[in-house]
């Protein structure tokens, strides 16, 4: 018989607590026993990037990270980032550059850019390619990503103008 | 254009991306229903062996298992295209190493998987064939018995007389190519969920590229007829081809479900999308062309041995293409072709992006250059001298309304041409060099007296915003915004108005689906007619309402206004709702069937069959690493005719994607079978682009104002990747003099070709 | 999945006690990303997993003295980012960052890619070209064994993960005079599993190789060492272009890589390693001026 764990953890800034089977995967409770399901699966093997989410702030397969890893720390899935229901900049972003088609790639990859704008304000072409290098696509080739992330930096940099310092603005370490 | 025009013609985010970049989009596999299985299916581990005995009672009797089926449970209807020869379960013998076997239902994922292993199947091995050539030879094991010679299908086809023309040319040239086994790889693995509703129908939930072909291919398996079932269409998580055409599972879901009584959903895992999905065709082709000596092409023989793989789908319509699309690229005085489908143990072969045409490009757009070469003729010029025109009735009796690829070759060329990187660094050991290639493609496909065209249903609410039904998929490329951008011109209302519903076999008006790049050539120019009838509708209605006559009256900017006096006006919505809920009784409502006017072909395959006839170039820059032959496309000059670009940022996104898969498919895509068996069924050994990969792109827009497509507008979807592969190999050459004909262009295979005194080349 | 608890001790000897209490039925998971995936395919079926990124001892990363400690925990980003690394062993530095794909590195951890034993693991070829040693912790007590000492086949480690637990690496720092370089040649720059990976570290002394240490991957059941190239070099001056083709040509011939389907032929892939020991050997010379010139990379 299987035997249920407690998993605690943050959930799109809400504290969760759920029973999981102790060596179920992160995805699975996401989107089966949480029912978020913008986490996508694209491939169950760390391979293609789909189901990728933020771990305390980290971009990780979340098809591989066993969901009780995630007990008390933060997890970020898609749906956390526009939970106030406006768009993100950098969703905006993707959006205006073309960066999206299919989109079942696009949230894992939207996530994974979060991450380097978070600790990059201004990231270079080549920090760009890096980051998102654990994502496949096979829709656009890749270079509206590149486009998508540079129109997001410009968002966020406007944004955190006009916010007057929010808490991400001044965290480059470029 | 951008005054003429105010949804047209102008960059248009995809409307459905704030659902997707949310995640908010529902693919597949993100819909459950109350009560719904999970179902898996058995797949032979042997390429082929005949079926001794299959015990199920192990399996059938684990906990959550509520359901184990086999071909006994199973209608015993053989279906397909072309060549009906699959069984959604294997009848007897298997056929491939991926084969349908048996299948379960189950309350979970992990328990279908479980009750798998405890299938019992007793398997005899036979002998089996691999390669189509040896597949042929007489006495090889029949893949169906009922096949001889392997042979699923074959093709002579003539045109002029090609024996006089090549004795009559300076110049024959001979050269053989080879294309590989690729897989479309799409990111969302295909699916389906299955339910018998109360009142004896099926509905199907699939992320499928053409619907109703899909509801008459599942009744036809089942034995059903086609209004028996519904099938829906969530968000598709791409699909190029690959999800064009049902598969076995989606037959097999249905009969999970009527036994159990409750929703069945299958998705394939990742392993199963490379070992039993549908592999582009890879074939031999050898390839004669003759010449003048000033660079005229006169004539082209090919024959063609293309691996059919187990089971046919729709590989004999691209082998068709195969055998003659590439004729009409440049004016070719006569050609010849025999081409040969041949069945194997192998994977089934199916479309992929450019739908055969694309191997028959590799080969004559590499020929060209290795002609032009030998001939000490520039290439470029070669094909702008041979290249058809608008105007033209190319050989197989296309009828060019519009054709830009002359325009299409000068620009690319150009393109390429500049900003070059030394052609030899680090003392010889890098090299560069450029290609370019051409391509010619449809936007719409008609076979014999065949339906090509597509209907749209536009329907006004009464707050004044428009639904529009298509029954053409939007599997990621765009084709939503297209037809709202259609919708929102043709009708003088903001983009913003227009709604584009799901496609639904039973909402949704009848159309063939996403292949053939016709989308929006056939599927926009239905919408365009809708529209413009709600638009005569509106027009009286607001006639009516305004008391002026309807043809003085125009709409802008969801106002509706009289042209000679635009301070009389009233809104769209204001009219909508005056017409709607009220006793006017306003139809707003239009439902259109658009056949494009063309004649289809005779039964010699000659005939102008698409509304229109794409054309493109390529230009590209590689470099070469000559001591570890590894390769990278450093740029792409990529210049398309599309007649109209409706929304020039969709088709931006079609080149480079396009330019992505074509230039994998060159490089490092390849399915690697050892005796049947695949030995990469993964992506992290099947070989796809990151974006570390990829090489610059210069997308260019060529417009020849198609005189039939909807403001003029062709295809895209294919075409973008169909020249990368021969334009690659054309700079590979360049840079490092050595011809690769044999698809992909491994590091090794480039390194022993740089190198051929190398033959042992560790000792 | 029959894993009935997912425990996650503070301390070594917590980890210990509770791989004792299921006597073998327990499995360490450090970042899981190998693991998940044959607890899938069934290759393990332990009842408990017990994670051990938690504990406090094994998330350091210190330079004591004239090593370098990398605790259990830390993973491929961790190390592949951390500046002193980058600029002391950057061979380190740039297997780590070759790994995957950032995902993958957010959690993989060096030792987990040791304790994986692939031949072609790139973090793990690199430290078997620097003598990296390992401290092994059981209900035994203690012991230490260099990392190429942990092979006992193609995935196969002698570290048995039900039992005993490797806490820490440690790397004893290239000094002054010394140069370091890793280089792979994959099917593609990213999410790749390398054809053929080398390592090198090299150690001089008035412009001449004193010592020398190759790894190369996948070309034997382990990183392997070209120990005739090795001795070969020793003596030679820096920077010598004869003598390093001399040695990479030594290092291709003792290698044994075996015909690929994926991979490709195993003379052409001897010929990729004679390719990649020159230019890694060219690159650590390189290094070693820069070193001399007072701007460490």
């Amino acid at each position: 018989m299987k035997t249920g764990q407690v998993l605690n953890f943050t959930l799109n800034g809400e504290q969760v607590e759920v029973l999981v089977d102790p060596a179920e995967t992160l995805v699975n409770v996401i989107r089966k026993k949480l029912l978020l399901t913008g986490t996508k699966r694209g491939c169950e093997e760390g391979e293609c990037g789909a189901c990728t989410v933020l771990l305390d702030g980290k971009p990780v397969n979340s098809c591989l990270v066993p969901a009780m890893k995630a007990h008390g720390k933060a997890v970020v899935t898609i749906e956390g980032i526009s939970a106030s229901g406006e768009l993100h900049p950098i969703q905006q972003a993707f959006i205006e550059a073309g960066a999206v088609q299919c989109g079942f790639c696009t949230p894992g990859v939207v996530l994974s850019a979060k991450s380097l704008l978070d600790r990059v304000t201004l990231p270079s072409e080549e920090e760009i390619k890096t980051e998102l290098s654990g994502h496949l696509c096979r829709c656009t080739g890749y270079v509206q990503f590149v486009d998508a992330v540079r129109l997001a930096a410009r968002k966020l940099g406007r944004f955190h103008d006009r916010s007057g310092g929010d808490g991400g603005a001044g965290r480059s370490v470029v | 254009m951008q005054t003429k025009h105010s949804a047209v013609g102008r960059d248009a985010d995809f409307i459905d991306a704030a659902e997707k970049v949310t995640g908010r989009a529902r693919y597949l596999d993100d819909l459950s229903f109350p009560g719904m299985l999970h179902g898996k299916i058995l797949r032979s581990p042997y390429p082929h062996a005949r079926i001794k005995g299959i015990d199920i009672s192990r399996a059938a009797s684990l906990a959550g298992v509520k359901a184990v089926i086999t071909s006994a449970d199973c209608p015993g209807i053989r279906f397909g295209l072309d060549n009906p020869d699959v069984y959604m379960l294997a009848v007897d013998k298997v056929r491939y190493a991926g084969d349908e076997v048996a299948a379960v239902a189950a309350v979970s994922e992990e328990a279908a998987e479980e009750a798998l292993s405890l299938i019992d199947v007793e398997y005899e091995p036979l002998p089996a064939v691999y390669h189509p050539a040896e597949a042929m030879v007489p006495g090889a094991p029949l893949v169906h018995e009922d096949k001889p010679g392997n042979i699923a299908k074959i093709y002579e086809i003539v045109r002029g007389n090609v024996d006089e023309d090549f004795a009559s040319c300076d110049c024959v040239f001979e050269e053989e190519f080879g294309t590989s086994l690729v897989q479309p790889c799409y990111l969302e693995p295909f699916g389906v969920i299955a339910d018998w509703e109360p009142n004896g129908r099926l509905t199907i939930w699939t992320g499928i590229q053409s619907a109703f072909h899909a509801r008459a291919e599942i009744a036809k398996a089942l034995g059903i007829d086609p209004s028996s079932v519904t099938v829906k269409v969530p968000y598709i998580g791409g699909g190029f081809g690959g999800k064009i055409w049902i598969r076995n599972f989606h037959p097999i879901a249905a009969v999970l479900a009527r036994k159990t009584g409750r929703p069945v959903k299958i998705v394939l895992s990742r392993e199963e999308e490379f070992i039993a999905s549908r592999a582009r065709v890879a074939a031999g082709i050898k390839l004669k062309l003759g010449m003048m000596r000033d660079g005229t092409m006169v004539c082209k023989e090919a024959e063609i041995i293309a691996d059919n793989g187990a089971y046919s789908w729709a590989a004999p319509k691209i082998l068709l293409n195969m055998s003659m699309r590439t004729d009409c690229l440049y004016r070719f005085r006569s050609s010849r072709t025999v081409s040969r489908l041949v069945y194997t143990n192998h994977v089934p072969t199916s479309g992929f992006r450019g739908y055969g045409n694309a191997q028959m490009h590799f080969a004559l757009e590499s020929m060209v250059d290795i002609c032009a070469r030998k001939m000490g003729l520039d290439p470029v010029e070669v094909r702008l001298k041979n290249a058809v025109r608008s105007g033209d009735t190319t050989l197989h009796g296309w009828k060019l309304r519009s054709c830009g690829l002359s325009e299409c070759i000068d620009k690319a060329a150009a393109a390429i041409k500049e900003g070059r990187l030394p052609g030899e660094e680090a003392g010889g050991r890098i090299r560069r060099g450029v290609g370019v290639a051409c391509m010619t493609h449809v936007s719409g496909n008609r076979g014999g007296d065949n339906f090509d065209g597509s209907s749209a249903m536009v329907r006004f609410q009464e707050d004044g915003r428009l639904l529009v039904y298509s029954g053409e998929s939007d599997m990621g490329q765009g084709a939503r915004t297209v037809f709202a951008q259609i919708a929102a011109e043709a009708l003088g209302i903001p983009l913003s108005d227009v709604i584009v519903m799901p496609v639904d076999t039973d909402v949704s008006p009848f159309g063939y689906g996403s292949y053939s790049s016709r989308v929006t050539t056939v599927g926009g120019k239905a919408v365009l007619l809708a529209a413009r009838q709600v638009r005569d509708q509106l027009l009286k209605l607001a006639g009516k309402l305004m008391n002026e006559s309807p043809d003085r009256l125009e709409i802008r900017d969801g106002v509706i206004f009289d042209r000679l006096d635009p301070g009389r006006r009233m809104t769209v919505a204001e009219a909508c709702r005056a017409g709607i809920r009220t006793r006017q009784a306003a139809e707003l409502t239009a439902y259109v069937t658009y056949d494009p006017p063309t004649e289809g072909t005779d039964s010699d395959y000659y005939g102008d069959y698409s509304s229109a006839y794409n054309y493109g170039a390529h230009g590209v820059e590689v470099e070469v690493d000559t001591e570890t032959g590894q390769v990278r496309v450093l740029r792409v000059a990529a210049a398309h005719d599309v007649g109209f670009a409706i929304n020039p940022k969709g088709v931006r996104g079609q080149i480079s994607g396009g330019v992505a898969q074509g230039t994998g498919w060159a490089l490092c895509e390849n399915l690697v079978l050892k005796e049947g068996v695949l030995q990469n069924p993964s992506l992290s050994s099947y070989i796809l682009m990151t974006i570390k990969d990829m090489p610059s792109i210069k997308p260019i827009i060529v417009e020849t104002d198609d005189p039939v497509g909807p403001y003029g507008a062709k295809g895209v979807g294919e075409p973008t990747l169909i020249p990368v592969p021969p334009a690659i190999a054309n700079a590979i050459e360049d840079a490092v003099g050595v011809r690769l004909r044999d698809l992909p262009f491994t590091p090794e295979k480039i390194f022993r070709a740089v190198n051929p005194q190398l033959k042992e080349a560790g000792k | 999945m029959n894993v009935q608890a997912y425990l996650t001790p503070r301390t070594a000897e917590e980890a210990l006690e509770q791989l004792g209490r299921y006597g073998g039925e327990a499995r360490l998971i450090a970042g899981g990303t190998d693991l998940m995936i044959w607890l899938k395919r069934k290759k393990y079926t332990p009842r408990v997993l017990i994670d051990i990124t938690g504990i406090d001892q094994f998330r350091r990363l210190e330079f004591t003295g004239e090593s370098l400690v990398i605790g259990a925990a830390l993973t491929h980003a961790e190390v592949a980012l951390d500046g002193g690394i980058r600029s002391l062993v950057p061979v380190l530095a740039e297997a780590c960052a070759s790994v995957g794909s950032p995902q993958i590195r957010n959690i993989a951890t060096v030792v987990g890619n040791v304790v994986s034993a692939q031949p072609a693991a790139d973090a793990a070829v690199a430290l078997v070209a620097l003598g990296a040693g390992t401290e092994i912790l059981s209900r035994d007590g203690r012991r230490t064994l260099p990392v190429e000492e942990l092979y006992a086949g193609v995935g196969r480690s002698i570290i048995d993960s039900t039992r005993e637990i490797v806490s820490r690496i440690v790397v004893k720092a290239p000094g002054p005079g010394s140069g370091s370089a890793f280089m792979r040649i994959a099917p593609r720059q990213a999410l790749a599993l390398p054809v053929i990976n080398v390592a090198v570290v090299i150690s001089t002394a008035g412009g001449l190789i004193t010592g020398a240490r190759i790894a190369i991957g996948p070309v034997a059941d382990r990183p392997f060492r070209p120990e005739g190239a090795e001795k070969f070099l020793a003596g030679v001056p820096v920077g010598d272009p004869g003598a390093f083709a001399e040695a990479a040509g030594m290092a291709g011939r003792e290698s044994s890589p075996r015909d690929s389907l994926l991979r490709g032929s195993a003379d052409y892939r001897r010929h990729l390693v004679k390719v990649l020991v020159r230019r890694a050997l060219e690159e650590a010379a390189g290094r070693v001026d820069a070193c001399k010139e007072g701007m460490p990379q």
